[in-house]
């Protein structure tokens, strides 16, 4: 009964794993035609910079 | 072989899951509403200067007919490098050219691709054909693109040509004080030792030429690392790791284990670099981070 229980739940967590690894890239950010740097939110600004690796 | 089986159900009901969404963004790639990309991180350094071997060989490569002779999803790309091609003879033949582009934003790339084409040569010319596009975005790209052909030449004007690189202004400032490091690093460090801008504008300055001097060789980006604004330190060392793993990943790592209190940085840009083509292994290096605020701070970047 264990060894079942044990055995579904590394199915189950095998097939998150796969799920899990065909999953898009997050969503870019939405820049606007008219965007400027001043208005844009920094937070985005800084997770856009480090998706393509200008900062940490 | 079970386990394998079910991991495989799982990737086949994830792609059906996402697939949705991968097509929306396809979608956006189409409508032009893709993540912006910086232009050519590179700058036209690896493209033969005029006058040196490998440089004739471009006024051979295309012509109005072959361009007219491909297939429409290919036409327009052969004209904007056509127009790149012809730009440094004449640049208002490669304007013409561009005019011959059908899609209306890769007019405007066509644009800038022909200003960044002649800046070292009229850097004159090549801020009037910015100014006068009139998408914000693509003049910010067309400053940006100028700006990266004349940082070995003139580093303060290339600098300065990202005050005008509208939302790109920040990428531009990070691409060309690296193009400068590699040729003139006292400069670089000297444009960043202004400290100038917002914190996001400053600390990625020095990532910048940690970065770029990572793709050549890691110690000499590790030196130029110790000598920046100890607040921005770690970031340049992120950007040591990044770089270095572009080229070659263990090597980094074995370098970024000799680099003491920022060792974990230089981890972080490497697992940072892996988030798209090697997750597992991005979580794994992420992991192996000693500091305990990096280390989080890497895992929350290549999970989410």
């Amino acid at each position: 009964m264990r060894a079942a229980l044990a055995a579904s739940v590394l199915l189950v967590a095998a097939s998150a794993a796969g799920w899990w690894l065909t999953r898009p890239p997050p969503e870019p950010p939405k820049v606007a035609e008219d965007q400027t740097f001043e208005d844009m939110d920094r937070a985005e600004y800084e997770a856009w910079m480090q998706e393509l690796g200008y900062t940490d | 072989m079970l386990l394998w089986l079910a991991v495989l159900l799982g990737m086949r009901f994830g792609a059906e899951h996402w697939l949705p969404a991968l097509a929306a963004a396809a979608e956006q790639l189409d409508a032009g509403e893709s993540m912006p990309v910086p232009p050519k991180p590179t700058g036209l350094a690896s493209l033969p200067a005029p006058g040196t071997p490998g440089d004739g060989q471009r006024a051979t490569l295309l012509s109005p007919a072959t361009c007219e002779a491909m297939v429409a999803d290919l036409r327009d790309v052969c004209w904007q490098s056509l127009a790149r091609q012809v730009a440094p003879a004449d640049p208002d033949e490669a304007l013409r050219v561009c005019a011959r582009v059908a899609g209306s934003e890769m007019v405007l790339e066509c644009h800038a691709d022909v200003a960044e084409s002649i800046a070292v040569a009229d850097r004159a010319r090549a801020e009037t054909i910015c100014a006068a596009i009139e998408s914000r975005k693509w003049r910010g790209q067309c400053f940006f693109g100028s700006g990266l052909a004349l940082a070995e030449t003139d580093a303060e004007y290339a600098m300065g040509r990202c005050a005008h690189a509208e939302v790109y202004q920040t990428f531009c400032r990070h691409d060309v004080v690296g193009e400068i490091a590699l040729v003139d690093l006292p400069a670089a460090h000297a444009q960043c030792a202004r400290e100038e801008g917002d914190w996001l504008t400053r600390k990625t300055c020095w990532h910048g030429i940690g970065k770029y001097l990572a793709r050549r060789d890691t110690s000499e980006a590790a030196a130029a690392c110790d000598a920046s604004t100890a607040e921005w330190r770690g970031t340049c060392y992120h950007g040591v790791g990044w770089g270095g793993a572009e080229r070659d990943a263990d090597a980094t790592l074995a370098d970024c284990s000799t680099r003491g209190p920022y060792a974990d940085h230089c981890r972080h840009g490497v697992a940072a670099q892996f988030k798209r083509a090697d997750p597992t292994r991005a979580v794994a290096l992420c992991e192996s981070i000693q500091k305990a605020d990096t280390r989080a701070r890497c895992l929350d970047f290549v999970t989410r």
